[in-house]
């Protein structure tokens, strides 16, 4: 993406980045378990899943994650979105090396984007509406419960007073928050921005998707003819956007320049994608036409892949259709095989994850794949990380009621 | 750069559903403020709150089903944008829906539904739980319904910032409209008054003050709002798109602006210079001065800290040129994200028809420019909307008079 046309240097570009996952918080620890194919499913201990279906999930250590927040914010009440959202993003600006108070506070600009919010805090007063007295009932929590204070939180953690914004797209939320964050970028709103996506696990969630029957009993398989769902997750992924010129002022390292992004709808139905894939091939087309790059120079594809039966199915046909003949050479993996859906995180962590695949050209494996679907038939990277060079990857994320994104990562030629 | 304007609006408003209702009951001053068993304060028998009278919007609905599992944020929402697209002239079924985008606010959304949902898992098990539920629980239902049931598919966005929600969704809107990715964008905001915002607002103290009963508080009794619902939902378009089908215009958005306090947000040390810089942003963007604006609507939650920076902040900017203000909220309740869009929708309708609203509402502090609790004969050319977040959130949107701009 670029504000100025005629001068290169406006692209928006990937400096830092922060990871807090099931296998493991921080890119030092996230980046070498997601190549080597570890799974950070297990059965689910936040909350009491006995009387469910399914059992399993993905939890995020959290041991150490409070140390990157100020005393400040730890004497006030903070949900774990937040928790999450801040150490992320401390992480992304350390791996960035920017010092922030060299920047105009209202030149730094924070685009969140989430599925359940803090919806932790709203069970637990669900919770004791059932099960307590009246007088019992901790309304007090309800107003931690608004999903912009995770955003806001970040602000006051780092001294941001540029736009602040909380994008609730679901599952795709975190491809939005990039994407605006970029288009701000681009505008010269502001000069650096922290973009990314969050949720922790919801028990709301695990309900509902429960109750549709799209969970998997033990673990996530995408592509795979036996795949039986997803599994759910929580984490959060942010990066450190700053326009190339700056960056590169500031000497430093760029992982990868935001390229362009689509967003469409496919204006269907609430739960179920598309028939044909609208949508998605809508924001697989327009992220390929912003950017201006041909389906020929797409090098990796960082699916959505979730693990049902209906997704799979549609992101192989809609790759087909946007990449026609080329799809077949292109890896597309899915790190939900690993690290579960991490709801508005997902595409977040994806993102960050095409960006360090281009920096150490190799990609994430899609693990737990045993047996082809003839529905799904493009190379998956099965179970083994794989070393290519990548200078152009896609991220398609998907979401509950529609809404579809690709986000475009491409090398930056210093 | 590619001029947005305003072609339409719907509204669902506790003093009446379409803008031509509210438009009428609003110049007049008419108070949606009403005491209600429906949602009650702990330890009170009733409350009183800006409910939604009319709630059977069946009619305006898309289908007979579509309020089968939803939210009445979400049939607020789809309410208000049929009445949005039938006022702007809109025929859906002529128009490239790929060119046709969603940008929501929203921030409690759904809640009530959610919680709903899980409380009945706890009681009764997970496992029978309603699976046709679920999905309208999200926050983004009332916007993903609207696009389900009526098709726009060039994007569709749900910010829940707050207060600031349908003005930074407005912002939203206008890029991806003058970056060629939409022509025509719904824009708008919906919340509704539920149990559970009901308490959350009790226990931050902004229980409605019953100094004089149906009327907003003054503001020496003013511990906080009265709390609000309904959806705004207004059209925009480029104009070329508009011109092209010949298309009444209500207003021209000639500029939009955020910033953040997030000092604000556990009440510390918070200051009037990221709003003031919100407003001035919009200003400048606007190429107006400050002494050309003559008509702010401002105001969102009530909450009497929040107020008095908004007012100190519109004192700050215009100085001792003073527009005339007007607060929705004060008629028709603080309905959180929602109120950005009935802001933008009064001050639409004040430019357009040439009358300031009145101002039912006053503060010690306001240097207020004219009488207060009369419709202002004056007609504004060009206004300005502000809303200010709890979280810390300002925002700011420059609109001008049609006549004026053409």
């Amino acid at each position: 993406m670029n504000g100025n046309p005629n001068d290169e240097h406006s692209a928006v570009v990937v400096t830092g980045i922060g990871v807090v996952s099931p296998i493991g918080n921080g890119v030092q620890k996230f980046w070498p378990a997601v190549l080597a194919g570890i799974s950070g499913i297990d059965d689910i201990r936040s909350f009491d899943t006995s009387g469910f279906r399914t059992h399993r999930g993905g939890e995020v250590d959290c041991l150490g994650l409070t140390e990157y927040l100020s005393p400040d914010i730890l004497s006030q009440r903070v949900g774990k979105g937040s928790v999450f959202a801040v150490a992320s993003t401390k992480m992304a600006i350390a791996d960035a090396g920017i010092d922030l108070t060299t920047v105009d506070p209202v030149r730094i600009g924070i685009c969140c984007g989430t599925t359940m919010g803090e919806c932790q805090i709203l069970e637990k007063v669900d919770e004791q509406f059932v099960h307590s007295r009246s007088d019992e009932i901790e309304f007090e929590g309800l107003k931690y419960y608004p999903p912009q204070l995770i955003p806001a939180n970040v602000a006051l953690e780092i001294g941001a007073c540029g736009p602040i914004h909380m994008i609730t797209t679901a599952c795709a939320a975190g491809n939005y928050a990039i994407g605006y964050a970029a288009d701000l970028l681009c505008a010269g709103v502001i000069d650096v921005a922290v973009a990314g996506g969050v949720d922790p696990l919801s028990r709301v969630a695990f309900t509902g998707f429960n109750s549709m029957l799209a969970v998997s009993p033990d673990m996530c398989r995408p592509f795979d003819l036996h795949r039986r769902g997803i599994l759910l997750s929580e984490g959060c992924g942010m990066l450190v956007l700053e326009r190339a010129s700056s960056a590169q002022e500031r000497g430093a390292p760029i992982y990868a320049e935001i390229a362009g992004y689509g967003i469409s709808n496919d204006a269907y139905h609430m739960t179920s994608p598309h028939p044909r894939a609208q949508g998605a091939i809508n924001a697989m087309r327009s992220a390929l036409r912003e950017a201006d790059i041909s389906p020929n120079d797409v090098d990796y594809i960082s699916a959505h892949g979730t693990g049902t039966p209906a997704n799979d199915k549609v992101e192989t046909y809609a790759i087909k259709e946007v990449f026609q003949k080329r799809a077949f050479a292109i890896p597309v993996s899915s790190i939900k095989s690993m690290i579960g859906h991490t709801m508005g995180a997902a595409s977040a962590i994806e993102a960050a994850v095409c960006a360090l695949a281009i920096r150490y050209s190799e990609i994430p494996p899609t693990v737990n794949y045993a047996t082809p679907d003839p529905a799904c038939d493009l190379d998956y990277v099965p179970n083994t990380a794989r070393k290519v060079e990548v200078s152009v990857a896609l991220s398609n994320a998907f979401a509950f009621g529609g809404n579809c994104s690709a986000l475009l990562l491409r090398r930056f030629a210093q | 750069m590619t001029r947005v304007v305003i072609t339409g609006a719907g509204i669902v408003s506790p003093i009446g559903v379409g803008v031509d209702a509210y438009w009428s009951q609003f110049v007049r001053g008419t108070s949606g403020v009403r005491p209600t068993t429906r949602f009650q304060y702990p330890g009170s028998p009733e409350s009183v709150n800006a409910a939604v009278v009319d709630d059977d919007l069946s009619q305006l609905l898309p289908c007979k089903d579509s309020t089968w599992n939803a939210a009445r944020t979400t049939t607020f929402a789809l309410a208000a944008t049929k009445l949005a697209i039938a006022d702007a002239g809109l025929d859906l079924a002529t128009l490239d829906l790929r060119n046709v985008g969603i940008a929501f606010g929203t921030t409690l959304s759904c809640v009530s539904l959610m919680s709903s949902f899980d409380r009945r898992a706890i009681e009764q098990g997970p496992r029978l739980s309603d699976p046709g539920v679920f999905p309208d629980t999200g926050f983004s239902a009332p916007a993903c319904r609207i696009s389900v049931l009526l098709g726009p598919c060039a994007f569709n966005v749900t910010l829940s910032n707050g207060e600031t929600a349908v003005l930074d969704a407005l912002e939203y809107a206008c890029s991806f409209i003058r970056s060629g990715r939409a022509h025509t964008v719904l824009v708008g905001g919906s919340e509704e008054i539920s149990t559970e915002s009901v308490f959350g607002f009790a226990e931050t103290k902004a229980r409605h003050s019953r100094a004089n009963g149906r009327r907003c508080p003054d503001p020496q009794h003013n511990e906080c709002p009265v709390l609000g619902e309904g959806a705004g939902v207004i059209v925009i378009e480029s104009l070329d798109h508009a011109r092209n089908r010949s298309s009444r215009v209500l207003a021209e958005v000639l500029s939009c602006a955020s910033t953040c306090d997030p000092r604000r947000l556990h009440h510390s040390a918070a200051g009037l210079e990221p709003a003031c810089l919100a407003v001035r942003n919009a200003l400048e963007k606007s190429a107006l001065a400050a002494k050309d604006i003559d008509f702010v609507c401002h105001g969102t939650n009530g909450l009497q800290t929040i107020d008095a920076i908004e007012s100190r902040v519109l004192n700050r900017v215009f100085g001792h040129e003073q527009p005339i203000r007007s607060d929705p909220a004060s008629q028709i309740g603080g309905s959180y994200s929602a109120g950005g869009a009935m802001k933008l929708i009064t001050a639409a309708m004040a430019l357009y028809a040439g009358v300031a609203p009145p101002e039912t509402r006053s503060r010690p502090d306001m240097q207020a420019s004219r009488p207060i609790n009369s419709a202002e004969p004056r007609g504004p050319s060009a206004g300005i909307v502000t809303s200010l977040a709890a979280c810390g959130s300002n925002a700011a949107v420059v609109l001008r008079a049609w006549d004026c701009a053409a």
